[in-house]
Parts: structure tokens; sequence; C-alpha cells
């Protein structure tokens, strides 16, 4: 990765990661993604495999500074002991107190735990200039630090205590209090903030209100870029007015000179792209919609096949069924499914072929009765397809979005009518195409 | 249930692994919506399928049960042993609409698709609108009990995607010579 201290003026597409598990398939679909952004996690975990990645992207590192507003719990490793999970604990001694009080005393974070918020500020923007800092021995032979594309300010989830009530999400004075101990540490212009809110705070009556504050605040400190997260909202079943409303918001900061970075979004927030939205980041594959709790989730991986018109992710089987009611050979599922290199290299000319993105191998385990019980997991080779496919329709997803005279509502009008059938939903492209065009 | 049945543990955990659940009702005939006592209380699924599968052997094919296709697991298979032609069957006692959508899903893999249905509420999906999207569809009803009728037949597809079905070398039914 590389060093850069200002964001890219061309830079539109983020890809999120968490681990270095995707770390093949991310070099190989380079072209189709513009900064990385490392989850603190991974970025405390494996520094100098990031700082030595020879991957020519900006890097941005999301200090996850939110884990510790969350139960303990979710910080422990599901082994025997039961201890905190190694790289939370690294980061709470970079972070130093209260971060670390918070742990040893096994309870959530809490606003009132920062006596000295400028103290703790300066040590999470500071982690993050030096977490990708050479070996003291290859400095001689010329090895520098890496230095994020922006630095982003600490900031903890915006949730409701009082349903109905007026009262402030608790965590709002100290972010806004952060937002301004960073201006005053560092040059604003060096800075992001971050507006992680739950789904309560965006229904909320005073969401209004509360979100003004924020924008007072940066427009005060002189913060150019926000990093925006409602957490677990999920663009493919939003309402039309969680989705209008979030497009305003976006519209409202970007007048104020603000800009906006979705952190985790679909491809309605591509299509934002267009208009207000600077920037749509994701997984590979995953990691569209993301709750700020619980902090990590695992599971068998699965194959999803991301269907371009649907802007979804199917199961294999599922979309094979929706392409083979409208597409009848190759010609056609180029024309109206995906044309991208990993869909040319496997499908080729035969429109059968696209069964590769699901292949699965049949494993036996032991259960705990004693029994053997068969399941089935993606081979390794489908799960590299499906998740190269995912990255080039999403870096072709954003181009269309940004070239000139894209009409998006009439394009999401025109692909739900084209694959509406018993096996589809396509709803979420109607109400996209209305939040769009408001 | 008979004795010599196991249940499966894990995925799909209940689901009979070995021999088949033998209720005494299975051989109710159908009675329409409204039969004199009622509709009566479900089967296990489980029971449904030698009846099916029985009904395929007799017709020439050898039979699979639970079998992957990309990920997804077929009721039962079923292959030629001459020609090839291939029929999945997607098993419900009663819900059809979702044997329905399972069927379109695995249909791409077999020349031919029916949903079975016990056959006391087998009449749920020959309503004028169940009718009507199994035969859009192309989808084929069978009635099953303790025999197997066939209410509407499956149209025939290519079967494009067969090649995606994991059969095991063995048969769990052979073919009746």
């Amino acid at each position: 990765v590389i060093s850069l201290e200002r964001w890219p003026s061309s830079a539109h597409h983020c890809l999120r990661v968490g681990s270095l598990s995707d770390k093949k398939v991310i070099e190989a679909c380079d072209a189709h993604f513009d900064v990385l952004v490392v989850q603190g996690n991974l970025a405390v975990s494996a520094p100098q495999g990031l700082a030595t990645w020879p991957l020519q992207k900006p890097v941005w590192i999301d200090p996850i500074t939110y884990a510790f507003a969350a139960s303990p719990a979710y910080l422990r490793s599901s082994g025997k002991d039961g201890g905190y999970k190694k790289t939370f604990v690294k980061l709470a001694d970079a972070f130093g107190a209260p971060f670390t009080t918070a742990l040893q005393d096994a309870r959530p974070l809490a606003p009132d735990d920062f006596g000295d918020i400028p103290a703790s500020v300066e040590r999470v923007l500071a982690w993050q200039e030096s977490v990708f800092a050479p070996p003291q021995e290859d400095v001689k032979y010329g090895a520098t630090a890496l230095t994020p594309v922006l630095l982003t300010v600490p900031f903890m989830p915006l949730t409701i205590r009082e349903p109905g009530g007026t009262v402030s999400p608790p965590w709002l004075s100290a972010n806004l209090a952060m937002i301004r101990a960073a201006a005053g540490i560092r040059d604003p212009s060096r800075l992001a903030a971050a507006f992680l809110a739950e789904l309560d705070v965006l229904d909320h009556p005073s969401f209004d209100p509360w979100f003004t504050t924020y924008l007072d605040v940066l427009a005060e400190t002189r913060i150019e870029h926000l990093w925006w997260w409602v957490s677990d909202h999920d663009e493919l079943h939003t309402s039309l007015q969680r989705a209008a409303l979030m497009l305003e918001s976006f519209a409202k900061l970007e007048q104020c000179g603000i800009a906006v970075h979705q952190a985790f979004g679909g491809s309605l927030s591509s299509f934002a792209l267009g208009q207000a939205l600077t920037s749509v980041g994701h997984g590979v594959n995953y990691w569209e919609s993301k709750g700020w709790e619980p902090i990590a989730s695992g599971g068998l991986p699965t194959a999803r096949y991301f269907h371009p018109g649907l802007r979804e992710r199917l199961r294999v089987p599922e979309a094979i069924a929706i392409i083979e009611h409208r597409v009848g050979d190759a010609v056609e599922f180029y024309e109206h499914v995906c044309a991208c290199d990993v869909c040319r290299r496997v499908v080729g000319d035969d429109v059968a072929d696209f069964g590769a993105f699901g292949e699965v191998n049949i494993k036996t385990r032991r259960t705990r009765g004693g029994g053997t019980a068969d399941f089935d997991s993606p081979t390794a080779e489908a799960l590299y397809l499906t998740k190269a496919h995912y990255l080039h329709a999403k870096g072709i997803e954003v181009a269309l979005a940004l070239s000139d005279g894209f009409d998006a509502p009439g394009r999401l009008h025109a692909d739900a009518e084209f694959w509406a059938s018993d096996l589809t939903r396509t709803r979420h492209l109607d109400r996209w195409a209305l939040a769009l065009a408001v | 249930v008979s004795e010599r049945s196991k249940t499966r543990r894990g995925r799909g955990a209940g689901q009979l692994v070995s021999g088949y659940p033998r209720p005494r009702r299975l051989t109710e005939p159908a009675a329409g919506a409204r039969p004199d006592g009622g509709l009566p209380d479900p089967i296990p699924e489980a029971a449904l399928y030698p009846g099916v599968a029985a009904w395929l052997t007799g017709h020439g094919f050898h039979c699979w049960r639970e079998i992957s296709y990309l990920g997804r697991w077929i009721d039962l298979f079923a292959e030629h042993p001459a020609d090839g032609r291939t029929v999945a069957v997607e098993l419900k006692v009663s819900d059809w609409s979702r044997a329905l959508r399972q069927a379109q899903i695995i249909a791409p893999c077999a020349h031919r698709t029916f949903i079975g249905l016990w056959a006391p509420y087998v009449h749920r999906a020959q309503s004028p609108h169940a009718s009507g999207s199994l035969a859009r569809c192309g989808i084929g009803l069978l009635s099953v009990n303790g025999q197997c009728e066939v209410l509407l037949d499956a149209h025939t597809g290519p079967a494009r995607y067969g090649r995606w079905v994991q059969k095991s070398p063995r048969a769990s039914h052979r073919a009746v010579s």
C-alpha cells in the first residue's frame, strides 16, 4: 500500500478488509477500487504485512474505537480460557486509558470515562500515524513509515436510551468533543470524523437537530471528511423514508463542503456517488451493511453471486434459476447479466458453466452424539470466483454511477421491469429509484 | 415411525437418514378442502419418499435421496440409466407454494421437476391460482400417500445444469427391471 496525505479527488470506491485471507483476490482485482480501508484490529495485528503489501493503493484506518463501547463479551475469544482477543488488548494498550481500564473492569466504555479527551484523541491519532512504521533495523535501509490518507477521529455509537424522548444519545457530546479536540491537535484537512448511529437514531423525531449539531461542529472545526455509518442499515430492505433521509443527509453535508464516505454501503450508495456521496465502501463480497455490535461474526463462508441487474447477492442455484428464466445463451448472458472479465472466463460460450460459481465439496463431520452428518461447503475456487466477480461488478457499478448523463432511476426501473418474476424481488430497485429521484 | 429408522444429526436435524417413518395415516386419500372430521394432522415429510421413489423406480429410474446441487439439497433425484433423462422432486406435506419455489430453483438441473404433496392436502395445489402457477412454471404435481399419482405433468426442459448435481455412485433406490 502507498503513503498519501490527501484524499485523491478521483477516489470514490473503498474496499474494507478485516483480515488478510482475501489478499490474493484483492491483488487480482486492484483496478476495481481506489482506497483500502483497514479495520483497526487487522492494522494492529499485521502492521508489517500491510505496510509491505505491494498494492498501489492509499490506506485508511478505521480505529474501531466503538468496539470498546460494546459488551466486553464481544471482545473475548471463543477459546476455553475466554480471555480478551489479543488484537483488542493491543488496541487498548495503544489507545491507553480509559480503553484499558474498561477492559480491566470488564465493562463497556462509557462517556464519563473520558477524563482527558484531548489526550485520548491524541493517542488514537498518533497510533494511526505510527502503526505502519517500519522496524528500527529497516530504517537505515531507507524504509519509511506509511501514512494513512486520512486520520480517523475516534468515534462511538449513537444509540437511543429513552424512546420518544428528546434526551440526546449518550455518546453525542463525547463524539463532538473528540472532533473538536482532534481539530485542535492536527491539521483539520488531515482528519475524518465519523457519524455512527443506530437505526433508532435515524428514525428518531430528534434526528434532525442531532445531525445539525454534528454539521455545525464539522463546519466550526473545518473538518472536510465524514464517515457515514448507520448501523445495520441494509439498503436491500430499507424503507423509502430511510433511503431518502440518508440521501438528504448526504446532500446537506455536501452543501457544507463536507465529503461524505459511506462506510458500509450497497448499490444505492454506489448510485448516490452521482449525487452527493464522495465514496462508497464495502468488503470483499460482504459488509454492504454492518452492525457495530457484535464486533465480529463468524460462520461458514458462502459463495454468493452478485447479480448486477438485481444488485443483490444470491445463492448460486437461485441466481441460475433467475438467469435461466430470462437468458437463453452466453451472448444474452453477457448482454443482460454481466460481461465482466470473471464472468467471461467462467461462462465462456456455455452458460451452464456458470455453475462453477457455486461448486461445493460434500464433507462429513462428526456430531456431538457420536454420529456423522453431511454438509457442503464452497470450493476454494468458487469462493475466489464469486469474490472476484463481486469486485469487478462493483467497480463497473461505481464507474457507471459516475459516468456523464447516467440516469440511475431510469436504469433501476428498467432492471426491475426486466427481472421481475416469481423468483425475484425487485421492489428495492424501484424504491431506490424513487429515493434517488427526490 | 419404524424401529429401524434413524434421524439425522447436524444439518437437517430430525430428517430420517435410514429407513422411513410409516405412519398409519400415510395412506389417507385426498378428500378435498372440507373432509368429514377435518384435515388430518400432518405426517413427517420423509414418509412421502418411498411412494415417490417406488413410482420412479417403477418407470425404470435410479433414484437418489437428498443430493447436493450447488449447495442446495434436492429431496429426490432420479436418472434413467438408458437415456439419461432426469427427474427432480421436492416433497412437502402441505405447503405447495414453498415446494414450488424450491422446485423452481432446482428445475434447471433436471429434465422434469415435480412437487409432491401428501394426498389429503393436495387440493391446495389444485386451486386455480396454484394450478396456474405450476403450469406457468412448468412444474408437475404429484399426489402422494401409499401410492404416487401424477395430477399435473411437468414440462420437459433442457437440464442444462444437470452436471452440477453431485450423485453418489450408488443410488438409494434402484430401477425395477
